[in-house]
């Protein structure tokens, strides 16, 4: 237990630091990441019970599979299958210049980066199962939400002074992922508060004395509902349509879900308004996309401008259907004309996503995130009080497949984290214990 | 055997058999949880410890001065590229590191201070980094500036230069020593060559104008017909540029 102890409070120092991380976009914060998963995924390996494990193993074998679709495709990227046929021509002018009658010619222009790509999805998914671990403890799971919460918070209200005083956390192009990626982190964090919300109504309806501290609930749901309130407000003050409709894509995602479930529908009933919205959602997508951008990677990126989209249509023309290989978005950015740092970041993460893994690869792991959330909604209707878990899961889900296509800030360790600590735990409350 | 004492033995064995059901699948998801953890493990080392041995410095040289200062923490590049194995950028990171004094020196026969042995050795590196990463416009140029070094390579150095024309057309970083291998070199003689100097000159013009000196540096050291495409591209560019580089050269008067 004290073993299992030492991960948990390693994943809220994790958490804790994301506001200061989510400055230092690199392969050293990625690399921490990745120990901490390492370490913690050893140490449940080492206290893991019987009755434990086919528990753990109930709730993260599709979860699982689903990762592991696109961690088989980057793997296949990698292999050498010799020059000519899928590999890229880069490795036929490469023999050609070199003399060289072998090289490791394959689907990725360049096999380390493609092996780091593959490490960081690993690691995703490593910390969203000890996450999902972690959580199982209802008492953990609480404050895991809370910290996670309190994260996304911190981080909009930073932006947001930032935007009333009218200054930048960082220069340059520099200033403007940064702003992006504190968006991302607001847009989270409006979810995580509107679960937070929810819990703080569950725990109230569901008291054992109803007449007892019957004021006790407005301090929780005025804590988490101003949370909501700074969230909003940077969203709102930054003034970017987009990330305000994936933000309230994610909250209606949680708010039909839980009224279907207040109000005694059962899931065929909140299959058919999900279904709704979703057409009504895709009709809004449809009806405000610039049309004059053939590819819908990048129809509704936040800062289009005419350079960005003609060098990512060109790549994208360039790639094919198998991709330039996982990761290398820079590398090939340069081989098609990127002039400085703002061209080498992707405009957006699908279309960096359709870039790197391909086309088919971009819908294909589309479709798998919209099983994802299926999850997450029936899990919403199958539990009880800690129904917010799972609805946290699918709200961030939707807010963050919305987001993929209007910037690039998924690729953000901290960001990632973020994300993938929510889903974790969405993954460990979305079976009770006792079923 | 009564018939209670019988189910008693019948269930004591049915919960046994749970039992070590349970126990046998803990027993695979531990294994299953152990390699992943002991796989990311190994890679969580295997960034951290290339990324923390990487030294800090520029993108690529844009000076001599800037290469001796390369020069001078090539160890740890070199550590870096030997944790990272497969890493390509880090192979040309150190490919960079270990050739700088190579890059801005005379063409011909390697310096005094570079043995046979010695230039093998950056020759191996640099042809790893490439093919492990042969998208870098930078170990194209460093391959390129080591062909041009070696007696008879000069069409594979033209190659390679090429090569890095094409994987960087516009990076900047690369654009002082290429132009200054490519004016200074038989390449200079290759038509698509001829076409891309320009290239590289006008966009030094109008978006670094701080590496303007290279320019002059490598029409100092260009063969004639290198200096000939140097000044036609100035010609349509920078007019004045082109004046004070070449009245210093030949000696004459600065006009009024």
């Amino acid at each position: 237990m004290p073993l299992v102890y030492a991960a948990y409070i390693g994943l809220l120092v994790l958490i804790a630091a994301i506001p200061v991380s989510l400055f230092f976009d690199n392969l050293i914060v990625a690399g921490a990441i990745q120990l901490y998963a390492a370490l913690s995924m050893v140490i449940i390996a080492l206290v893991i019970r019987p009755g434990e494990a086919r528990h753990y193993f109930k709730l993260v074998r599709v979860p699982a599979a689903l990762a592991a679709i696109p961690l088989l495709w980057m793997l296949i990227q990698l292999l050498p299958i010799g020059i000519g046929g899928l590999s890229r021509t880069i490795w036929e002018s490469a023999a050609g210049a070199l003399d060289a009658k072998r090289l490791w010619a394959s689907i990725t222009i360049d096999p380390g980066l493609t092996l780091i790509a593959v490490s960081r999805l690993a690691t995703m998914a490593g910390i969203a199962f000890v996450a999902t671990v972690l959580s199982i403890d209802r008492q953990r799971a609480k404050q895991i939400l809370l910290l996670l919460a309190s994260a996304a918070s911190v981080i909009s209200l930073a932006l947001l002074v930032s935007q009333l005083g009218g200054f930048n956390f960082k220069n340059g192009t520099n200033a403007d992922d940064t702003n992006a990626t504190m968006m991302t982190a607001g847009i989270v964090g409006i979810i995580l508060f509107a679960a937070c919300v929810i819990m703080a109504i569950e725990r109230f309806d569901r008291r054992p004395e109803p007449r007892a501290h019957s004021s006790q609930p407005l301090v929780p749901i005025g804590a988490a509902i101003a949370g909501l309130a700074i969230c909003s407000c940077t969203l709102i003050a930054g003034d970017t349509s987009h990330a305000i409709f994936a933000a309230a894509c994610g909250l209606a995602t949680v708010a039909i879900i839980y009224a279907a479930r207040r109000l005694g529908f059962g899931p065929r009933a909140g299959l058919a308004i999900g279904s709704l919205a979703v057409v009504a959602v895709a009709m809004i997508i449809w009806t405000n996309g610039n049309h004059t951008i053939g590819d819908v990677s990048l129809r509704y990126m936040t800062d289009a401008n005419n350079q960005v989209v003609t060098l990512n249509s060109r790549i994208l023309d360039a790639v094919r259907l198998t991709g330039s290989g996982a990761g290398t978005y820079p590398a090939v950015s340069t081989i098609y004309g990127a002039e400085g740092s703002s061209d080498i970041r992707p405009a957006t993460f699908a279309a960096q996503i359709a870039v790197e893994l391909g086309r088919p690869a971009l819908w294909v792991i589309v479709g798998l995130t919209c099983a994802l959330i299926v999850i997450f909604a029936r899990s919403a209707f199958s539990r009880g009080r800690d129904v917010f878990y799972p609805l946290a899961g699918a709200g961030v889900t939707v807010a963050m497949v919305l987001d993929c296509f209007t910037n690039a800030t998924l690729t953000n360790p901290a960001i990632s984290l973020l994300v993938a600590v929510t889903l974790g735990l969405g993954f460990g409350q979305s079976v009770g214990r006792n079923p | 055997m009564s018939d209670a004492g019988e189910l008693m033995t019948y269930l004591a064995s049915n919960r046994n058999e749970a039992g070590s059901n349970a126990a046998g699948g803990a027993v695979h998801v531990r294994t299953v949880v152990g390699v992943v953890a002991a796989l990311l493990g190994i890679f969580a080392l295997w960034i951290l410890v290339a990324e923390l041995t990487s030294p800090r410095v520029s993108y690529f040289p844009s000076s001599p001065d800037e290469a001796a200062a390369m020069y001078a923490v090539r160890g740890p590049a070199l550590t870096a590229a030997e944790v990272g194995m497969v890493r390509g950028d880090l192979w040309t990171v150190a490919s960079i590191f270990t050739a700088t004094p190579l890059l801005f020196g005379a063409t011909g026969n390697s310096p005094e201070q570079v043995s046979p042995a010695e230039l093998e050795k950056i020759r191996t590196i640099a042809d790893r980094a490439a093919r492990l990463s042969p998208h870098d416009s930078r170990i194209w140029l460093v391959l390129a500036a080591l062909n041009f070094r070696l007696d008879g390579k000069n069409l594979r150095g033209t190659e390679t230069l090429k090569l890095s024309y094409y994987t960087g057309p516009n990076e900047i970083a690369v654009m002082p020593l290429r132009l200054l291998l490519a004016v200074r070199s038989n390449a200079i003689f290759d038509e698509e060559v001829q076409s891309l100097v320009p290239l590289d000159i006008r966009r030094i013009i109008m978006q670094r104008p701080d590496l303007k000196p290279a320019i002059e540096l490598a029409y100092r050291n260009a063969l004639p017909k290198g200096r000939e495409i140097i000044e036609a591209a100035l010609k349509q560019t920078d007019p004045s540029f082109l004046v004070t580089i070449v009245v210093p050269r030949r000696g004459d008067q600065v006009p009024d």
